[in-house]
């Protein structure tokens, strides 16, 4: 295939487009400059060493990872068992089913954070903490019923059939079968849920506050005050942050995947 | 069995009934009463001029953001899709990769080249072609550019998997017959990727009309849209019957038009089907 | 090893169409029987309600007199070999194998002899630590079969387990699996609608079409002595009359010519039927019974032979014909039905 001249700048001009600003964060976070500048006119990694003194900033990695984490295995706990039920336990109306337990996706992330401050730290009275737990759980809660329902979709029914007539239970072939065989999707999921509820910004501005500081506000209240190579520094880490799990998506089920 | 079955979705069930069906009734209930006759809340938001700004901003804004992303979208996931495999692996990882990057990130990465003390004013000053920075920040060029940024990866996602499985036979029928190839972009490709091109203006209309990072931190004091509108109404003002009634409209329009181009694409489908 | 019952078997979708209705159907210790039918006849869903994978809304399934209806699918004690093979991705051929056994407790020194025996017997012993991955067609095929035997089932199913593999492979692999189910006596039931297969290897078949039992004897009944309208054509019968009246005893009128039949039956005949090759084609008219003037309308070479399109009063008949006398098109010929193989069909 011969390719065309005007496909081929428009194409380098759009890729060069998405990489050139990230670039320049990293350059501008090893300047030496008080502001951010550019051309940098020394070399320093001293921004990445005034992250850690920024208690905000530290605390608030922790507690995104923290409640990212457990809300992405709370999502994984209520979905797989639904989703289990909805593809092979042979139930009626289960675009019902997909409708209800998709339909955060439909949701603004704005209207979903001010909702869950409204209903539950408003009227309910929960703990910010539970409650952004919740919220995240939301957001990741439609990508374990697509991811591991496409997976479950895809293992041939008759391998669960063929463990029963060998003489296992069904609870029994759901963990020795089924399980194994769609752990990658449970992974994706797992890792798709985590990382929108780490990225995600108006839920956590809703449900968090003072005293309980995630990641996102801490750089929001900092940028606010400062216009410095610290933040340049914090967003690179946070680049650091999606390699990592670029990589983890590409050993678990392959970044090609994600395209068919 | 089946009944047994069942009992497996009831903690889904309980909880999105808890967390989305519960909370949206609380918000939605004090704004159909408020005071004065059933509505009246939602009528005199949209009579108010200043709140009509910001819907038609809001609109403007998704509008103009996913031409300019069908724009750059569509040839570069061709590009893309027609590349040797080892280079499209990278160019994916490419698109990939501010999809999965927190929008703090993306979004600063502008503010740094569009400041007062930008790059891009720094570059323009030391080359004499302007003699004061320029304002290209905080304004609605600037969520326009920012949103493009965002949403660019978006597009190319809906589109490469269709683009990489067309028939290439096809189009060197129609070069046989005599077709440049700009023709057989429009003409030949277009049409088969319509309804994922449609696909993807359904994300990227829908998601810049409802995200919030991106006006709040690339839009001005004056330039709120509706996301932000909200909160600024829940959070700051503290009228949470308001913020509510903005979010219902916010919720209406975005799921119309949704249902709109979603109709649109039924419409194509069946005319590929009978073609 | 163990006898199957089937009685008065009934499902219907919807509770209004009816998928299988009124099945019944014995199977002795030890026999393979076939349900022989085209796609979407019931058979699979017949072999799933034994399995217990689908529930009947009417009739019952006995093993050795037990009525199974309510013994859940994993303590039916039986074996099951599916079309996709459903082997376990996860695990090696020696796990795969050994999983009925790890199921049933028995100790790692019990399964580690016994699926080395099954191995040897279905010639995986080299494969016992490969993936289903790594594996063949036919290969896999075998360790599906080797799975399903391991248990020592009390019955033995298999839905279309040869209809993935190509036409060579099928044929050695039917023997295979003839002979091991021999060799280990293991009540079997085999679903197929190749019936070329089928008659390779059943003691019985059961013909089946919408739902029903056409037919149920052994292959050498089903081919010579079809029932019906539906066997028939399923075996390779082409040229159906209908009958019109019954004249004596052995003679029907079809489209007021006379055809005689010496075929033993106790039934009043719906059709009669023949095969092409059972006819005879000549020139010159020899005065037997059964024999009838035609023209030739067309022909085809079949290798070896040439069927023959001839009308005649009976109407459009197929003939089959070696190469020794040649015919053209629009030459005169006469076509005898030999008595002895015009079979007449019940329905």
């Amino acid at each position: 295939m011969h390719s065309h001249k005007v496909l081929n700048v428009i194409g380098t001009v759009a890729i060069l487009f998405l990489v050139f600003p990230l670039i320049f964060i990293i350059i501008t976070s090893f300047g030496t400059g008080s502001t951010i500048e550019f051309p940098i006119k020394g070399f320093t990694f001293n921004w990445y060493l005034h992250i850690l003194d920024q208690p905000d900033m530290i605390s608030g990695l922790e507690t995104s990872l923290l409640v990212s984490f457990i809300a992405s295995a709370f999502g994984l706990l209520i979905g797989i068992p639904a989703v289990y039920a909805m593809f092979r336990g042979g139930i009626h109306h289960t675009a019902w089913f997909q409708m209800l337990f998709l339909s955060p996706t439909f949701l603004p992330e704005v209207v979903i954070g001010f909702s869950l401050y409204q209903g539950l730290i408003i009227t309910l009275h929960w703990p910010m903490m539970i409650s952004l737990i919740v919220g995240y759980f939301l957001l990741g809660f439609p990508f374990v019923i697509r991811l591991v329902g496409a997976g479950l979709n895809m293992m041939d029914p008759h391998m669960e059939e063929a463990a029963w007539i060998s003489g296992c239970s069904r609870l029994k072939g759901f963990f020795k079968i089924v399980l194994p065989n769609i752990k990658s999707s449970i992974a994706a999921a797992f890792i798709f849920s985590f990382i929108n509820s780490f990225n995600s910004i108006p839920v956590t501005l809703f449900l968090s506050g003072p005293g309980f500081n995630m990641l996102p506000t801490s750089i929001l209240n900092y940028m606010q005050e400062n216009y410095d190579p610290t933040i340049s520094a914090i967003s690179v880490i946070l680049m650091l942050i999606t390699t990592l799990i670029m990589m983890l998506i590409n050993h678990f089920m392959g970044l090609n995947r994600l395209l068919k | 069995m089946k009944k047994r079955m069942i009992l497996l979705t009831f903690p889904g069930i309980l909880a999105l009934l808890l967390f989305v069906v519960f909370p949206m009734v609380q918000i939605i209930i004090p704004t159909l009463s408020g005071q004065g006759s059933f509505g009246s809340l939602y009528l005199n938001f949209l009579k108010d001029t200043y709140n009509q700004r910001i819907i038609l901003r809001t609109l403007w804004i998704s509008l103009l953001t996913t031409i300019i992303v069908l724009i750059i979208g569509v040839p570069l996931s061709l590009w893309i899709a027609r590349m040797h495999h080892r280079i499209k692996k990278i160019l994916i990882l490419v698109i990939l990769f501010p999809m999965l990057t927190n929008q703090i990130v993306l979004n600063f990465a502008w503010i740094i080249l569009l400041g007062k003390n930008g790059i891009i004013n720094h570059v323009l000053l030391s080359i004499h072609l302007i003699s004061r920075p320029l304002s290209l920040l905080y304004n609605n060029t600037s969520i326009v550019i920012g949103s493009v940024y965002l949403f660019i990866p978006i597009m190319v996602v809906s589109l490469l998997g269709s683009l990489s499985h067309l028939n290439i036979e096809v189009e060197e029928a129609a070069t046989v017959l005599g077709a440049h190839p700009s023709t057989t972009f429009f003409k030949i490709i277009l049409p088969q990727i319509s309804t994922d091109i449609l696909t993807g203006v359904i994300w990227v209309f829908s998601w810049t009309m409802t995200s919030y990072t991106t006006p709040q931190l690339l839009g001005g004091n004056d330039d709120l849209v509706m996301s932000t509108l909200i909160y600024q109404q829940a959070m700051t003002v503290q009228n949470w019957t308001l913020a509510s009634v903005i979010s219902i409209v916010l919720i209406i329009i975005s799921v119309g038009c949704i249902l709109i181009i979603r109709s649109l694409i039924k419409l194509l489908d069946r005319r590929v089907a009978h073609a | 090893m163990a006898e199957v019952t089937i009685k008065n078997l009934e499902l219907s979708y919807d509770k209004k169409h009816d998928v299988l209705s009124d099945l019944s159907m014995k199977v002795k210790n030890g026999e393979l029987v076939s349900i022989l039918g085209p796609s979407g006849c019931g058979k699979t869903t017949t072999l799933r309600i034994i399995a217990g994978l689908l529930k009947p809304d009417h009739g019952n399934i006995l093993v050795d007199n037990h009525d199974i209806g309510r013994t859940p699918v994993y303590k039916r004690d039986f074996g099951m070999v599916f079309q996709s093979y459903a082997l376990f991705p996860h695990l090696t051929v020696f796990s795969n194998v050994a999983f009925g056994l790890k199921m049933r407790h028995l100790s790692r020194h019990e399964i580690q002899n016994k699926v080395k025996q099954v191995l040897e017997i279905t010639n995986l012993t080299n494969l016992a630590k490969r993936f289903p991955s790594e594996l063949s067609g036919g290969q896999q095929q075998r360790v599906s079969l080797a799975r399903a035997i391991v248990v020592n089932p009390r019955v033995l199913l298999m839905d279309e387990p040869l209809s993935n593999l190509d036409a060579k492979l099928r044929v050695e692999m039917r023997e295979d699996i003839r002979s091991i189910q021999q060799k280990l006596h293991i009540t079997t039931i085999f679903v197929t609608h190749d019936q070329q297969e089928c008659f390779a290897i059943s003691d019985h078949v059961a013909v089946m079409n919408h739902g029903k039992f056409e037919q149920i004897g052994t292959p050498q009944d089903i081919y010579y002595h079809p029932q019906t309208l539906f066997v028939a054509h399923f075996v390779g019968y082409e040229n159906f009359f209908k009958v019109e009246k019954q004249i004596e005893n052995n003679e029907y009128q079809v489209n007021h010519q006379v055809i005689h039949t010496d075929f033993d039956h106790s039934y009043e005949p719906k059709y009669l039927t023949i095969r092409p090759n059972e006819i005879d084609l000549h020139q010159h008219k020899n005065n037997q019974m059964n024999e009838f003037n035609g023209k030739v309308v067309n022909f085809s070479f079949l290798g070896g032979s040439y069927r023959y399109m001839i009308q005649t009063d009976l109407g459009l008949l197929q003939v089959d014909q070696n190469d020794k006398d040649k015919f053209d098109v629009n030459d005169s010929v006469y076509v005898s039905l030999n008595s002895q193989l015009v079979i007449p069909l019940l329905k």
